[in-house]
C-alpha cells in the first residue's frame, strides 16, 4: 500500500506514453503509402499460366557460371526471402555473385484443386530446370530449395540427379517422424481425406492459424501488444508491417497436393523409407549423389533440426556439409545473424564445385 | 487520406493534453488519498467523489479515443494490411483493458470500485483471456467458426431452395441453424455443454420427426438429416472436450501467472507495467498450453475434432447438392468432375507438349547430325579428290620417272652396248694381237731355230 501512488503514477506515465506511441504511431501510419515487399529487380523469363519463373538482376561484376534456382514452398510466398533491402538474402546471393532464378508458384484456386506435386514437381519445376539449363547451354544448374520447396527439390534432385549440379536445401523437412515440432504430433492424428474432401483447396488461413499455435501467445497477444511500444519508430514500424503483410499473404493450398504431402510425407514418412513413389516412378534419395548443402536452424519450431539432418543419412552423395544458424524457420532469412553470413558461405560453397 | 487524418491528428493533441492535466489531478488526488491513509483520517467523501469523477473522466476520453483511433487505423490500414492484422489493431481492446486497469488499482477495504470490478489481477488475466477467446484465430478455430459460419450460409441457402412451406424440413433447418448460431456464439466449456444438452433434446424431437414424418418431407433427405444430427453430435462432443481442456489449461495456467506475480511481488520487485505484465502473461500461458499442446492425447482430442467438424461439413455438403439437384444451378460435384477433367486435360497436354518439345530436340538432333555427316561427306570428297589429284601426280610423276629410268636404262644399255662392242672390239683386236704375237713370236722361234 505504500508503495501506491508513485507505482500508480508510473502506470498512468505508461498509459500516457502508451497513448503517445499510438499518437505517433497513427502519424507514421498515415505517412505510409504501401507495405511494399520483394523489390529486387526481376524479370519474368517463362510462365505456365499462374507460374512463373523470374530472373533476377545481376549485382556483382563476377558472375558464378552455373546459375540458381529457388524454390520456395506452396505454403506463404517467395517474398520472404527478398522482404526488404537490407533483409534479403536474394540480394545478398546476387552480391556475392550468384545468377539467381526463383519460382513464384502464385496463388491456387479452384482450378488447381487436383493438381498433385508431380504436376508441380515433374511439370513446372523440371520446365523451369530444363528453360534455364537451355538458356545457359548447361547440362545441369544449382538447385536450392526452402522449407517445402526444399522437400519438392529433393525429390527433384533424386528423380533427375543429372540436371542438378549442386543441391542446397534450407530448413527442409526430409524425416517426419519426430515429436520436436507441434505440428508432425498433430498432423499424426487427423484425417488429411476428411480435410481435403470437406474444403478442397485448404484455405491459407487456416494454414497460418496452424502455424501460430506452434506459439499461440507470442504470435497472437505478445506481438501486437509489443508492436504498440515500436509504432512510434516508423522505420521499426516499417519493418513489422512487411513482415505481418509476408505473413498473412497466404495462399490457398492445393487440396490434392496437400492431401499428398500429409498423407505420404507427415502421416506415412514415405521419403526417408524409400516407399514415396510419384507418377509411378519411385523416388529413392541415393540417387541424390550431387554435392549437398544442408542448411537449418537451431531454433525451428517448424521444421525442427533433427527433421533437416536425416538427409544426410539418406543421400548417396559422398559431399555433404551442414550449415547451422542459431535462429528460427523465418529466423533463417530475416535476421540480422545471418544477413552476412548466409549468403557468402553458399556462394563460397558453391564456387568451390563448379 | 492526408485530409482525414489531420484533423485527427489535431484531435489527438488536444487529448494527450487532457490526459496530461487528468492525469496530474489523479495523481494528487492519490497522493491526497495516500496522506489519508498514512494520517489515519477519515476518508472525505469529495476526495472519492473526485476519484471516482476522474476515473470516469479518464474512461470516458478513452473511449472517445478509442473510437476515434479505430477509424483511424481502418484508414490507415484498410487497404494496406490483411483484415487479420486489423482485427488486432482494434483499440477497443486497449479500452477493455484500461477499465480492467483501472478497477485492478487496490483500494482500502470496503470500497467499492465504481466500474463494477472486484479489482486485483485477476481481472487483467481474465480479460486478456477472454481476449484471447474472442480474438485469437486458434481459439476462435477450436469453435470452428469457419464451419458454423459455412453451416449458416447453408442453411439458408437450403431454406431458400426448400421453400418457407415445406413443413418439417423448413422447422428442422431452421432450428438447426440457431443451435449453430448458438455455437457459434458460445466459447466457453460450460455453454458448450448446456447447447449439447439442448441438442440432444431437440434431435430426439427430431427423430421422432424422421420416424413418423409429416406430410411433404423427403425420406430420403430426412435419413441423410438423421445422419448430418448423429456427426453433429460428435462434433458438439468433441468441441465440448476441446473446450474443457483449454478451460483447464488455462485455469492451470492462471494459477502460475499469479504465483509468479506473488513471488515477484515477495521479491519486492513486483511486476505492474502492462507491457510485462502481457509478457510474463503470455510466457507462462504459452508454456503450460504447450506442454499440453505437444502431447499425443491432445493431437488425438484435435484430431478427432477436426474430423468430427469435417465429417458434418461433407454431409451438409451432401445435403446441399441434393437440395439444389433440382434447380439449373450448377453442382459443387459436377464443378469438380469438370475441374479434374480439365487438370487431366491440361496434364496429359503438358505431357504432350513436352513429348513434342523432346522430338522437336531429337529431330533437330538428327538434323545436327546429317548437316555433320554432309558435312564429313563433302569433306571426305574433297580429301578423296585431292588423294586422287595427288595420285595422279604421283603416276605422272612416276611415268615420268619410268620413262626417264627407262631412258636411262636404254641409255646405259647403249652405254653397255656401246661398251661391249668397245670391248669386243678391243678382245677381237687383242685376239688378232695374240694372234699377231703367236705368229710373231713363231716367226721369231723359227727364225731361231733356223739361225741355230
Amino acid at each position: 500500500m505504500l508503495t501506491l501512488p508513485n507505482k500508480f503514477k508510473e502506470s498512468v506515465e505508461e498509459f500516457n506514453q502508451f497513448a503517445k506511441n499510438l499518437k505517433k504511431g497513427a502519424e507514421n501510419l498515415a505517412s505510409i503509402d504501401e507495405v511494399l515487399v520483394g523489390q529486387t529487380e526481376k524479370e519474368l523469363v517463362f510462365q505456365d499460366g499462374k507460374r512463373k519463373l523470374y530472373r533476377y538482376k545481376q549485382r556483382a561484376r563476377k558472375v558464378c557460371p552455373v546459375p540458381m534456382l529457388i524454390v520456395y514452398a506452396l505454403v506463404n510466398r517467395f517474398t520472404m526471402l527478398d522482404l526488404q533491402p537490407n533483409r534479403s538474402m536474394v540480394r545478398n546471393l546476387l552480391d556475392n555473385g550468384q545468377d539467381v532464378y526463383i519460382i513464384d508458384w502464385g496463388y491456387a484456386d479452384c482450378m488447381d484443386r487436383f493438381m498433385t506435386m508431380s504436376d508441380y514437381i515433374d511439370g513446372f519445376l523440371n520446365d523451369c530446370v530444363d528453360h534455364i539449363r537451355e538458356e545457359h547451354a548447361l547440362d545441369a544448374i544449382n538447385l536450392l530449395g526452402v522449407c517445402q520447396g526444399g522437400t519438392f527439390s529433393a525429390v527433384y534432385a533424386a528423380l533427375y540427379p543429372k540436371k542438378v549440379k549442386n543441391f542446397i536445401p534450407m530448413v527442409t523437412p526430409i524425416d517426419f517422424n519426430t515429436k520436436e515440432s507441434l505440428l508432425n504430433v498433430w498432423a499424426s492424428a487427423f484425417d488429411a481425406d476428411l480435410m481435403v474432401d470437406a474444403y478442397g483447396n485448404i484455405p491459407g488461413d487456416m494454414m497460418n492459424n496452424a502455424y501460430m499455435m506452434l506459439q499461440p501467445f507470442t504470435l497472437s497477444i505478445s506481438k501486437y501488444v509489443n508492436m504498440v511500444g515500436i509504432m512510434a519508430d516508423a522505420d521499426k514500424l516499417g519493418d513489422f508491417l512487411r513482415m505481418e503483410a509476408w505473413i498473412f499473404d497466404s495462399p490457398d493450398q492445393p487440396g490434392e497436393t496437400l492431401r499428398q504431402f500429409l498423407k505420404d510425407f507427415y502421416q506415412g514418412n514415405k521419403l526417408v523409407k524409400g516407399e514415396f513413389t510419384m507418377a509411378g516412378r519411385r523416388v529413392n534419395l541415393k540417387n541424390i549423389t550431387m554435392p549437398v548443402l544442408n542448411i537449418y536452424a537451431e531454433l525451428d519450431t517448424l521444421v525442427p533440426p533433427c527433421s533437416s539432418k536425416a538427409l544426410r543419412d539418406h543421400v548417396g552423395s559422398k559431399d555433404v556439409q551442414e550449415l547451422t544458424f542459431p535462429v528460427g524457420h523465418i529466423g533463417m532469412f530475416v535476421s540480422g545473424k545471418t544477413q552476412k553470413t548466409l549468403a557468402p558461405k553458399i556462394a563460397e560453397w558453391i564456387n568451390e564445385r563448379i | 487520406m492526408q485530409n482525414f487524418f489531420k484533423p485527427q491528428t489535431d484531435w489527438l493533441k488536444t487529448w494527450q493534453e487532457q490526459q496530461e492535466t487528468l492525469t496530474k489531478q489523479y495523481a494528487v488526488l492519490s497522493e491526497e488519498w495516500m496522506a489519508n491513509v498514512l494520517g489515519n483520517k477519515k476518508k472525505n467523501p469529495d476526495f472519492f467523489e473526485g476519484w471516482f469523477k476522474s476515473q470516469n473522466d479518464l474512461e470516458g476520453q478513452f473511449k472517445e479515443f478509442a473510437s476515434r483511433m479505430n477509424d483511424m487505423l481502418s484508414n490507415a490500414w484498410g487497404n494496406k494490411i490483411s483484415p487479420d492484422l486489423l482485427k488486432f489493431v482494434n483499440v477497443s481492446f486497449f479500452e477493455s483493458f484500461y477499465k480492467n486497469w483501472l478497477s485492478a488499482i487496490e483500494l482500502p477495504g470496503g470500497i467499492k470500485n465504481p466500474l463494477g470490478m472486484d479489482g486485483g489481477w485477476q481481472q487483467i488475466s481474465g480479460f486478456l483471456r477472454s481476449l484471447m477467446e474472442k480474438e485469437n484465430p486458434f481459439f476462435a478455430s477450436f469453435s470452428n467458426n469457419k464451419i458454423t459460419e459455412q453451416m449458416n450460409q447453408l442453411f439458408g441457402l437450403l431454406q431458400g431452395t426448400m421453400g418457407k412451406d415445406n413443413g418439417a424440413f423448413s422447422e428442422l433447418a431452421s432450428g438447426y441453424q440457431n443451435f449453430f448460431g448458438k455455437l457459434f456464439e458460445t466459447t466457453s466449456a460450460l455453454g458448450t455443454e448446456k447447447l449439447a444438452e439442448s441438442f440432444e433434446a431437440w434431435s430426439k424431437e427430431m427423430e421422432k420427426n424422421i420416424l413418423a414424418p409429416k406430410l411433404g418431407i423427403n425420406r430420403e433427405m430426412a435419413h441423410d438429416i438423421a445422419q448430418a444430427l448423429v456427426m453433429s453430435k460428435d462434433y458438439m462432443k468433441s468441441f465440448s472436450k476441446m473446450a474443457q481442456l483449454v478451460d483447464a489449461t488455462s485455469r492451470k495456467a492462471n494459477v502460475r501467472f499469479q504465483a509468479k506475480l506473488s513471488e515477484s511481488a515477495l521479491k519486492n520487485k513486483p511486476i505492474d507495467k502492462f507491457t510485462d505484465i502481457c509478457a510474463l502473461w503470455a510466457t507462462e500461458n504459452e508454456a503450460v498450453f504447450l506442454e499440453v499442446m505437444g502431447t499425443q492425447e491432445f493431437a488425438q482430442l484435435q484430431g478427432d475434432f477436426i474430423d468430427a467438424g469435417h465429417r458434418v461439413k461433407i454431409q451438409w455438403n451432401k445435403l446441399a447438392e441434393k437440395a439444389l439437384e433440382p434447380t439449373p444451378i450448377a453442382l459443387k460435384r459436377d464443378l469438380d468432375l469438370a475441374i479434374a477433367e480439365i487438370t487431366q486435360m491440361k496434364r496429359d497436354m503438358k505431357t504432350i507438349q513436352r513429348e513434342l518439345r523432346d522430338n522437336k530436340k531429337e529431330a533437330q538432333s538428327v538434323r545436327d547430325a546429317l548437316v555433320k555427316a554432309e558435312d564429313e561427306a563433302k569433306k571426305a570428297k574433297t580429301a578423296q579428290k585431292a588423294a586422287e589429284a595427288a595420285a595422279q601426280d604421283e603416276l605422272k610423276k612416276a611415268k615420268i620417272a619410268l620413262k626417264e629410268a627407262e631412258t636411262a636404262a636404254k641409255e646405259e644399255a647403249k652405254k653397255a652396248k656401246a661398251s661391249k662392242a668397245a670391248a669386243d672390239e678391243l678382245a677381237k683386236q687383242a685376239k688378232i694381237d695374240s694372234k699377231a704375237v703367236k705368229a710373231v713370236t713363231e716367226d721369231t722361234t723359227k727364225t731361231k731355230s733356223k739361225n741355230v
